[in-house]
Formats: structure tokens, C-alpha cells, sequence
């Protein structure tokens, strides 16, 4: 069986999602205050929300999701200062309330005008 | 050059902040005067009464900061017959926060958001090169820094007339980072817009931006000096050139 080695374009997806793993984890442990720590993963949860909204059409879905993955799972790993339920709980809760928002027009994705008339 | 009669027609028409705009203002500068704050809420032990003091000051400064870089560029790309929205780099504020949390307040950034630009047909007809314009996009972006060097100069002149004044202090500190977080070249920044628009004027921007930082932090006479003059003689050189343009 032959391996062919991958370029970043064929996996950039992994890629990220490893940087991104690594970069959690780095925050993380990095943010001795466990209401920090909590606050971080809100906002956290808040963007992934929005990110999802955005390509929630977007075909293949597959590389987005691995990526907020990979960023929740490295600041599960680096989260000793806290609860890593209650981090799961907030970046869940945060997730779906963010998606909520979008999704009922509360909060919208900025659009402009080429040209106005 | 449009004349001050047609300018101020077009700004009654089209200068407004729309709802998406306040929301974002709102959050930004929530998020920056927590920041610029975080270290001012009590000397040995925590103070509550003078941490609320300190920051409803920081977020006055922020308020009055944003509102005029953001109206300065408005106004800039009205007077060149673009409309200009400005897009919350909701990301940076995150950024922002996380980095506050992680240094403790030592090293607070602003990562705000772009002003993105509409062409607009009927005001833009008979102007040279009729239709879009990268470089005219980057001279807009370049407006919002000269509006934060603008207000870091009235600051720096109240901290000196009122030395040792928080509100004064922070609004020197404030425009001045925010002068040069909005240098980056990063996409949802200004400094992407002038560095692609006209790569010739970022080079300047980066030099006048050192400049004036340097004048005004430190926080001498003539430093302060200096600094209004470069300002004075910049304001009737553009003065000049765009009466001819």
C-alpha cells in the first residue's frame, strides 16, 4: 500500500483544526481564573455559533465542524483550572443561543451595497 | 473638491449609523473600556466604587472616540462620493478580551473593525476615474488613524493643562493604540484597506503614526508642541492640495 503524502490544500481542514487545538489549549491553561476561563469559552461559543450559521449550507460542512471541534476539545484538555462540564455546558448553551440569535435575525451578518443608485 | 454647501447636503442625507453600526459601537466599546480599565480597580485591594468610576470614564472616552473617527471617515467618503458602513470585527473583540484576560490588563489592544465602502452612482458622476476605487477606499481608512491622532492631540493637550487627570490619560492611550492596532494589515482592519489601496500612503501612515506616538507619549512640552505644529502644517497642506484635486 502506498502513502502519498498530503498536501495543505487536500488537508488544510486538519490543519486547522490542529492550530486551532493547540491554541485552546495554550489560552487555557494560560487563564488561571476559572471565571476567565468560563467567559472565554462564552465568547468562544458565540463565534462557533456564528461561524456554524454561516456555513450551515455550505457543502462539505465537515471542515468547519472539525475546526470548532478541534478548538473546544484542546481547551477541554488544557482546562485543569475549572469544571471541564461546566466548560462543555457554556460552550453548548453559548452555541445554541448565538445560533438562535442568527437564525431569528437578532444578530445579522454584515451585508453592503456594491453601488447605491 | 465638492463645495462645503454640497457637502453638507450629502451628509444630511447620508450621514446616519445604522442599527448594525450602534450595535457594534455599543459592543465595542463595552468590551475596550473593560479592558482599558482592568487595572484601575483598586491600588492594594479591590475598590469597587473608583473601578465603576474608572471605567464609565473609559467608556465616555471610548464612546467619544469612536463616534469621531467613525463620523471623520463618513464624512471623508461622502465628500468623495462613497457611502462608508463600518463592519465590527466581532472576532477581535474576542481576541482583545481573551489577550486582557491572559495578561492581566497589561497589554490592552483594540481590534475594532473596517469601514467598507458603497459607490454611489449619482455622486460620483463627472469625478475622475468614475466608479470604485481601492485607493480612495484606503484614503477613507486613512482618515479614521488621523481621526485617532486628532483626539490623541486634544488629550495629550488636557493631560498637560490637567496633569495626572485618568479621564485625559486614557484618552491618550486609547487613540493612540488604537492608531496603531488599526495599522495592521489584517482583513477586517483599516491597515488591509490602505495597504492595498495605496501602498505608498501605509508607508506614511506608519511613519506619521511613529511619529506623533512618540511626541506625545512622551508627555513633554515640547514633544506637545511639536506635535501641533506637524499637525497644523499637515491640516493646510491637505487644505491646499484638495482645493486643487
Amino acid at each position: 500500500m502506498d502513502f502519498e503524502p498530503k498536501t495543505l490544500q487536500e488537508n488544510w481542514a486538519e490543519v486547522l483544526a490542529a492550530a486551532l487545538m493547540v491554541l485552546a489549549l495554550v489560552v487555557s491553561m494560560l487563564l488561571r481564573n476559572v471565571l476567565f476561563g468560563y467567559i472565554t469559552i462564552v465568547l468562544a461559543g458565540l463565534i462557533a455559533g456564528r461561524i456554524y450559521y454561516i456555513k450551515r449550507f455550505s457543502q462539505p460542512i465537515l471542515p468547519s465542524i472539525l475546526i470548532i471541534i478541534g478548538f473546544l476539545l484542546g481547551y477541554l484538555i488544557g482546562g485543569f483550572w475549572g469544571s471541564r462540564f461546566g466548560i462543555l455546558l457554556f460552550f453548548g448553551a453559548s452555541f445554541v443561543i448565538s445560533y438562535y440569535l442568527h437564525l431569528k435575525k437578532i444578530i445579522v451578518i454584515f451585508k453592503s451595497e456594491k453601488f447605491i443608485k | 473638491m465638492v463645495s462645503f454647501t454640497e457637502l453638507w447636503h450629502r451628509c444630511k442625507d447620508n450621514f446616519r449609523f445604522s442599527q448594525q453600526e450602534l450595535v457594534g459601537i455599543i459592543a465595542i466599546a463595552i468590551a475596550s473600556a473593560f479592558i482599558f480599565s482592568f487595572r484601575d480597580w483598586g491600588a492594594e485591594t479591590f475598590d469597587l466604587a473608583l473601578g465603576m468610576r474608572n471605567l464609565i470614564l473609559t467608556l465616555i472616552v471610548i464612546f467619544i472616540s469612536l463616534f469621531f473617527r467613525l463620523s471623520l471617515q463618513k464624512v471623508n467618503s461622502l465628500f468623495d462620493g462613497f457611502k462608508a458602513e463600518f463592519k465590527t470585527f466581532w472576532v477581535g473583540i474576542v481576541i482583545a478580551l481573551v489577550l486582557a484576560f491572559i495578561t492581566n490588563g497589561r497589554f490592552p489592544i483594540i481590534l475594532a473593525g473596517v469601514m467598507i465602502t458603497s459607490f454611489m452612482v449619482k455622486l460620483r458622476l463627472g469625478e475622475f476615474r468614475y466608479g470604485h476605487s481601492y485607493q480612495i477606499n484606503g484614503v477613507i481608512a486613512f482618515w479614521g488613524i488621523i481621526g485617532n491622532l486628532i483626539l490623541a492631540l486634544l488629550f495629550a493637550l488636557g493631560l498637560y493643562l490637567f496633569p495626572e487627570n485618568y479621564f485625559f490619560h486614557k484618552g491618550l492611550l486609547f487613540n493612540i493604540i488604537m492608531a496603531w492596532c488599526a495599522m495592521l494589515p489584517l482583513p477586517q482592519l483599516d491597515g488591509l484597506s490602505i495597504f492595498w489601496g495605496w501602498r505608498m500612503l501605509y508607508y506614511i501612515a506608519i511613519g506619521v503614526v511613529v511619529v506623533f506616538t512618540v511626541l506625545l507619549i512622551s508627555q513633554n512640552v515640547i514633544g506637545l508642541i511639536v506635535a501641533w505644529i506637524l499637525a497644523i502644517i499637515a491640516g493646510i497642506v491637505n487644505w491646499l492640495v484638495m482645493s486643487e484635486v
